[in-house]
Formats: C-alpha cells, structure tokens, sequence
C-alpha cells in the first residue's frame, strides 16, 4: 500500500485534479503533516511533471494539469499549515499583465512552468495597476516580481512598477516578458530578468533567486 | 478597384449542414453561458433590448432573437475606400484583397540588416513599397512608431501610412476613444472634412473581443466613436484552438462566432448599419514550444470556415493567412505562409490580414512583403482556376498542330499564355547554368533587388498639406 504522501505525488503526476482533493482531505485526517504531504508529496510530484515536459514527454495541457492538481489539493493542505510556518518553495514569484494591457496566455503560462518547478506563485491577473503590484510587493514580500506586457504601449508600465521598488530599496528581481519586450529594454528599465518563453523563464528565474 | 483576387474557383472548407451547426452553437453560447461586456454603456443598450444582464459579473446573456435580428441589420454593401478611386476594394464575398499584416514592433533594417525595434520610418517604408505591390490590396501598416513619444503613436502611424499609400489603411493603435478621435481627424483632413469621410472612409478600425467569451469596455466604446463616424469596425476575435478556445477548431470557430455575433449586436445597437466585418485570427496554441501557431495549417481552416461563417449571415471576412513563426525569410516561412493563406482566399474571405511579418506578426522584412505578394499572386491564378469552353479546349489548334509538334509559333498560344499563365517576378525558373552565370543569386537577393527597384521607380500621390497642419495640432495636444 502507497502512503498518503506518495499517493498525493502520484495524483499530480497522474493529473487527478478531479478527485485530488479527497486524497489531500483523507491524509489530514490519517494525521499526515500538511508541510511534509506538501513537500514531499506535490511539489515532488509536480518536479516529475515538469521534468517530463522538458523532455518533450508530454505537452502543455497535460502541464496545467498536473499544476491544477497541485493547486487543488494546496487549497485543502495550505490552510492546515501551522501559521508561523511556511511551505518550502523556490521562491515566492508574484506575476501579472501590466496595466491596460489584457493579454493572458503568455503571463498564464509563464505562472503554470514557475509553479511546475517548486516556485510559489501568486498571479494577480491581467490589467494589473501598478500601484497594485507595488502594493503587493511590500505586503507579500516576493523574490521575483513578474511582468507580462504585450503591446509597445504598454511596456512602459513595467518601468512604473520597477522605478518605486527600487527607490525603497526592497530585495525582490524583477523578471519580465512578453512579444515585443527585449533583453535590451530590460536592461534599459533595470529589470534583472527578461526571458523570451515560458521554458526560459523557468532558468533565469532560477538564476535570480539563486 | 484595389488589387483583389478574383475567387472563381471556390473550396469550402464546412458543407451547408456544417454552418447550420456552428450557427445553432454559437446561438446556444450567446443564451447559455453568454459573453462578458465590461461597459456600462452597452450593457445598458443590451439590457433595454431584452438581454439578461448580470451587472457584478458583467455577464450578458443574449436570447436568439436579438441576435438573429441585429445579424440583419448591419451594412450589407461594405467598401473599404482607398486615398484614390483605384483603391476601392468592394466587399462582395467574391474578391480576396490582400492586406499587409499587421502592427508589428520589430524591423529588419533593410540598410544596416540589424533587427531591432520598429520605428517610424519603418511604418513610412513598408507603406511606400506595400503600395507598390500588385499581390497587395490594402494598408494594414505593418509596424508601429516607437521612436516617437508615449501618447503620439497613433498619430505617427497615420500620418506615415497615409503620405505612403493610395491604399485603404486599417488601424489598430487606436483602441482609446481619444485616440480614435485624432485618427478620424486626421482622415478627415487628407480627404477634405469629416462629411467626406462618412462618404468614402479611406480607413477602418480594428476592435477585439478578449477570448474566450469577453468584450473589455474601453476598446470598444472606442469602436463606437469610429462606428459613429461611419468607419467601419473590424471586429476581431481570436480564440485560439487549445489556449483561448477549445482544441477542436470547429469548436473555437463557435466560440469566434458567438463574440462576433455579440459584438455585432452591440455595434448596431449603438447605430444601425454599421459596417461590420468579421476578423478573426485562430491560431492554435503550440503545445510543445507555447507559442502562437499562426503558420499551421489549422490556421488555414479556421480562417477559411470563419469566413465562410461572415457570409453565411452576411457581413465581410478579414482573416489572417500569410502568417508564419519562422524568423528568417525562408523555407519555412514559404510553407506556413502558403498552407495559412490557401484555405481562406480559396474559400473567398474578403480580406486576408497579411503579408510581410514574420515571427507570428512581430517582425517585418521589404524582401518579405516583396515575396508574399508574389505568393498571392500565385494563389491569386489557383482562385481563378480552369476555365473549360470550347475556346480553351483549343480543338481546332489540337487538329492543326497535329501528331508529335509543338503550339509555340501557334496564334493561339500567343493570344492565351498572358492570360493562362501565371509568370512570377521572382521565382528564378531558368536553368542551374543562367543561374550561376547571373550571379547565383537567392530568393531573399531578388527580392531585396525589387525593393530598391521599388524605391527608385515608385510614386505615390501627395497628400493635401492639410494633413501636416492637423499632424502638427494633434502633436501639440497630445504631447502637453
Ligand atoms: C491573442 C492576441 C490577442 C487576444 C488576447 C486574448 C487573451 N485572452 O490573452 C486579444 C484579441 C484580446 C488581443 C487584443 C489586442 N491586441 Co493582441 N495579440 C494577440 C496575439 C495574436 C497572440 C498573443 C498570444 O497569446 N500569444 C501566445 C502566447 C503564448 O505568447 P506570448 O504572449 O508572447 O507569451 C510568451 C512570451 O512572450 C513569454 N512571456 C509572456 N509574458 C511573459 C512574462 C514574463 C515574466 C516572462 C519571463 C515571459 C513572458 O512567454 C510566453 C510563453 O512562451 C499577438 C501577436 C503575437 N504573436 O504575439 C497580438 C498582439 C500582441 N496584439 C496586438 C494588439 C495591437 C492588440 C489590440 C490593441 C488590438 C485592438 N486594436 O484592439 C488589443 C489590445 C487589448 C488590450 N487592451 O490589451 C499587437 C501589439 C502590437 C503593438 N504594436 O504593440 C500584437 C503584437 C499583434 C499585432 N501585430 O498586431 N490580442
């Protein structure tokens, strides 16, 4: 018989995100550590779906759903986590589409590869004020604050979003995409990342964080 | 009339059977689940004509009726105008016009051969050398000003189409109201005040919907400015088959159907008879790379099916063909330029949205527009495909010639070949040694021999100097 943790790692891999859920209620009530199911269990499992795709195993819709797996059973494990403690993780990426600009695909894709590879990711959706992103910035304290932009007028909001973080000197990376952004305009805004898929972006987000 | 492709010769990628079907489905989507509108203005509109509106999730609902009413009402004799009456492209499902595609943000530098980010100049010149263009039959200017402030863009991008084309332009960096209106004011002043405009608007706007299933306020209470204005209103949708619409394509065909219905019924809410144009890129998702498959020949089927679904209810077709994600001007991007653009024009959507981008409408090279317009050519002579009368059966000249000769001194050879063939002004057909002999030179050489030909022979008329003094005003304004 699998234990509860391997049986919740191999629900991810296996993409059960319908019944995923019951698995991750049943192992709390077995008394499983909620920390030690998360960790051991999805992001293992989600490290082996995200490995797989980068090998060309299997393809995108099987990616998102295994990361939609992920996220339904962390929506029953996280609130069990003892507060005061916190899932181990790569790194806490705070991601959006920047202001007046509705593009999503690219942004969505970007959170699903991040979270595919052990980051924590709170994606803030498209036609993200800046002031919002700055807000979010300092309440949840990020590594990497993630920019998707996708038209030539609004890539200037990504600088909008950099300038105040900077000027208060918070520790967080900014990494940032989309079509007609370029490594030269990162450079130009002083965003450390720039990245030009979703596959990449896993690597420099490493990078940043490491 | 512009530069069109006469589609004699038509292939229809859905049956009758097939379009009912798509027709009651996206019927079923508009009641069902129904489409986002996020502004308060249309929402009124939709409520007061009996829609269900749900105001927290900005969720409309449209009852069949409504729909199926409005589907009637829009203007059913579109002409895209162009600078000169040489231009016009009527919209009659029977004619393809081939538009350059579309507001890029790269340039391949023609001189230095640097790529880099589009500049006006770029707008200036890929206008210039698409105008000369006989595969080419509308502006929809290839890149955009970024060397140019914030807030002006708009105005650049006009100006530089309209002192380089004759050509009917379509723009899509006007999605604000503000910025609409500097457009229709700039229109106005090259063809001699807004009531001229009305009558003969030398532009159209591009608007979208937000697949799957939404429409945001702000782009589209701009296209009412535009409707407003008598400029017809592209409206495009883009589901992509497997991200933004199902992974079946006649699925995202009904998906892309539904937004266009809503928006329609938005649109002529706002003003009856507005002219209203189907547009739609749906491109399937790459699974594997995660990029926007704009040259697979999916994209072929859809654009040519979604055509087909304008005509079916009545209104024109702007579709994307010529699209590839190649980087370079070569093999690749002939194959997926071709298998994208076949299917529509075949099919005879009204507009193909276009050609000369590369890297799935990012990048824009002159050898490339040079190149696609001749592919359109080619496709042109395969949409007018095989006439059979007893003049092309040709049995008297068969009996003449006789056993074992040739027709080339024949007088009806001479009389039929211009016609019957298609003869390229690129494609290299002589042998390896003639080849050699001129210099071994590459598609992407001839090509670039074309553009400098171009630059060097080609005129276009001026534009009145009205068009400067409004230039000059909207900058002031929009520079404070
Ligand atoms: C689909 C699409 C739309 C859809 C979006 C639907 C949706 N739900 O997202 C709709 C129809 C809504 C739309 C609307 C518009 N669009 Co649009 N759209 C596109 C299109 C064709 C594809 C974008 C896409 O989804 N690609 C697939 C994804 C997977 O790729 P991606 O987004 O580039 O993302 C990848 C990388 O860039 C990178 N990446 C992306 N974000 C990030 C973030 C980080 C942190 C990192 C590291 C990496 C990264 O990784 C991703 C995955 O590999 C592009 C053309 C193109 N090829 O890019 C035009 C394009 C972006 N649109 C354009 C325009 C002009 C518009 C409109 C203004 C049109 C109009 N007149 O209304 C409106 C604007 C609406 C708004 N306010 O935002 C232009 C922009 C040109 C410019 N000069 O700025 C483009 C380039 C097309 C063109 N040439 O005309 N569009």
């Amino acid at each position: 018989m699998e234990d509860a943790v391997t049986r919740l790692k191999n629900a991810v891999i296996n993409y059960e995100m319908e019944t995923i859920a019951d698995l991750a209620k049943k192992a709390l009530a077995e008394g499983v550590d909620p920390l030690v199911a998360i960790e051991k269990g999805l992001a293992e499992g989600i490290k082996v779906v995200g490995e797989r795709f980068g090998k060309g195993e299997i393809y995108l819709p099987e990616l998102v759903m295994g990361a939609e797996a992920m996220k339904a059973a962390l929506a029953v494990l996280e609130p069990a986590v003892p507060s005061g403690k916190h899932r181990a993780s790569a790194g806490l990426v705070v991601i959006g589409t920047v202001q007046d600009d509705i593009h999503e695909i690219g942004k969505n894709l970007v959170a699903t590869m991040l979270s595919a590879n052990g980051f924590e990711v709170v994606d803030l959706g498209v036609n993200v004020a800046s002031t919002e992103f700055t807000k979010k910035v300092e309440e949840l304290k990020p590594k990497i604050v993630a920019m998707s932009a996708l038209m030539t007028t609004t890539m200037p909001r990504m600088a909008e979003v950099i300038g105040p973080i900077k000027k208060k000197s918070i520790p967080i990376k900014a990494l940032i995409g989309g079509a007609p952004v370029t490594d030269v305009y990162a450079r130009e805004i002083g965003a450390e990342g720039y990245s030009g898929d979703a596959s990449s972006a896993v690597d420099v987000a490493k990078k940043l964080v490491g | 009339m512009a530069n069109c492709i006469t589609v004699s010769c038509k292939r229809n990628v859905l049956s009758e059977d097939d379009m009912r079907m798509i027709h009651y489905a996206a019927l079923e989507i508009l009641e069902v689940t129904g489409v986002a509108v996020r502004s308060e203005k249309a929402q009124k509109m939709l409520q007061d004509a009996g829609c269900d509106v749900d105001k927290k999730s900005a969720v409309v609902k449209f009852p069949q009726r409504l729909v199926e009413e409005l589907s009637r009402k829009n203007n059913r004799a579109v002409t895209f105008y162009g600078r000169t009456r040489k231009h016009d492209a009527r919209l009659d499902g029977e004619h393809t016009y081939v538009a350059s595609d579309g507001n890029g943000t790269m340039a391949m530098d023609f001189e230095t051969r640097q790529r880099r980010e589009s500049r006006k100049s770029d707008v200036a010149k890929s206008a210039f050398v698409s105008d000369a263009l006989s595969g080419h039959g509308m502006n929809w200017p290839s890149v955009t000003s970024q060397d140019v402030p914030q807030g002006t863009r708009h105005i650049h991008d006009l100006q530089a189409s309209l002192e380089n084309t004759e050509k009917h332009i379509t723009i899509a960096t006007d999605t604000t109201s503000w910025e609409v209106e500097d457009v229709i004011e700039l229109a106005s002043a090259a063809v001699g005040g807004r009531d001229e405009l009305r009558k003969r608007p030398i532009i159209s706007s591009i608007h979208t919907s937000s697949s799957p299933l939404q429409i945001e306020g702000e782009g589209l209470e701009a296209g009412f400015v535009a409707a407003n204005a008598g400029i017809p209103i592209c409206f495009y949708v883009m589901p992509g088959p497997g991200g933004t619409g199902p992974a079946t394509l006649a699925g995202s065909v009904a998906v892309g159907v539904a937004e266009a219905l809503a928006g329609n019924t938005i649109f002529q809410l706002n003003q009856v008879g507005t002219s209203f144009v189907f547009a739609a890129g749906m491109a399937n998702l790459d699974m594997r790379a995660s990029t926007r498959a704009g040259g697979s020949p999916e994209h072929g089927l859809t654009s040519a099916a979604y055509a087909q679904m304008a005509h079916y209810y009545g209104f024109p077709a702007l579709v994307g063909g010529f699209v590839t994600t190649s980087k370079e001007p070569d093999q690749q991007a002939s194959a997926e330029k071709l298998a994208s653009a076949i299917p529509p024009i075949l099919a005879g959507a009204d507009m193909i949205a276009g050609i000369g981008l590369l890297e799935d409408c990012r990048t824009v090279w002159l050898e490339q527009l040079v190149i696609d317009s001749e592919m359109s050519q080619m496709i042109s002579r395969m949409a007018r495909g095989m006439e059979v009368n007893e003049d092309s059966l040709a049995l008297d000249v068969i009996h003449k010639v006789g056993v074992g000769k040739d027709y080339l001194g024949q007088r009806h050879t001479v009389e039929k070949f211009r016609t019957e063939h298609f003869m390229p002004t690129l494609a290299d057909r002589t042998s390896w040694d003639s080849w050699a002999q001129r210099g071994s030179k590459t598609l992407l050489d001839r090509a670039a021999q074309e553009v400098r030909r171009i630059f060097k022979e080609h005129r276009v008329e001026p534009v009145p100097k009205e068009l400067g003094e409004t230039v000059d005003k909207l900058l002031k304004k929009r520079s404070k």
